[in-house]
């Protein structure tokens, strides 16, 4: 997925401040999500079936910020899951520009219905790990 | 869709306030140092190099927050910082943050006097 660097996107030195990395992240996991599966809107429909009302929320990250990112810079977010488990998934970001990484990270976020954690409907859980 | 819950990455907001109130507060009774800093570093910054980060409980609208801030190393161009959101006696986000020392746009050593200060405070 790519983003461009807009204004409200960077700080006082204007590089892009380090939470908004974590926003571009959170598209580019959004994304990757949309992306799964061919039918994906059978597989999220089933997904909500099984549990209503679902959410995939993060429960940890661990970033590095390598280098900075600048206005107007074309930025690319690459979602790749490392880990899939019952009740919550790792997924590896990168943040680059060209052949620059900026920004990699290690988020764990865990499956979410009616207010608690749930084990992952088997056919989102297939997908995932045939992506 | 509304939740009511504070979005994850706006914690890291609140924890970089926490991180310019502790520095502010080090530097509160030693304005002198930090103004030597400022002549001798001309404009110094201290940017966030990586973060270990658990969001553990949620955090809800109209809740007061503390963030707690301590440094856990301190080394020479760079420090670890551990920082704590709670909510009473709820601690919601733990992260543990590495922070560099820039000056003129490059990764500096921290001056002494500010890293003596710090590593005062350390809990050993």
């Amino acid at each position: 997925m790519r983003v461009r660097v807009y204004f409200e996107d960077t700080d006082a030195a204007q590089i892009v401040y380090h939470a908004n990395f974590l926003r571009f992240m959170e598209r580019g996991r959004t994304n990757y999500l949309r992306l799964l599966g061919t039918n994906q809107q059978a597989l999220l429909q089933e997904a909500n079936d099984d549990a209503p009302g679902f959410a995939f929320v993060v429960r940890s990250m661990t970033i590095d910020f390598l280098k900075p990112a600048s206005l107007d810079d074309v930025l690319d977010i690459i979602t790749v899951p490392q880990e899939v488990r019952g009740a919550s998934i790792v997924l590896l970001q990168e943040c680059r520009r060209g052949d620059d990484l900026l920004v990699t990270a290690r988020v764990r976020v865990a499956f979410i219905s009616g207010g608690k954690a749930q084990r992952i409907p088997k056919s989102l859980r297939l997908s995932m790990e045939r992506a | 869709m509304f939740s009511g819950i504070v979005y994850h990455a706006n914690y890291l907001r609140y924890m970089e306030r926490g991180r310019t109130n502790h520095l502010r507060l080090m530097g509160a009774e030693q304005q002198a140092l930090f103004e030597q800093v400022e002549t001798e570093g001309a404009g110094f910054a201290f940017v966030v190099r990586s973060m270990h980060l658990d969001f553990l409980k949620p955090a809800r609208m109209d809740d007061v927050l503390d963030v707690v801030t301590w440094p856990i190393a301190v080394k020479g161009a760079s420090i670890m910082l551990g920082q704590e959101v709670r909510r009473g006696e709820d601690v919601l986000v733990k992260a543990e943050v590495r922070v560099a020392f820039i000056s003129g746009g490059r990764a500096q050593p921290i001056p002494k006097s500010i890293r003596t200060l710090m590593k005062a405070d350390l809990i050993s």
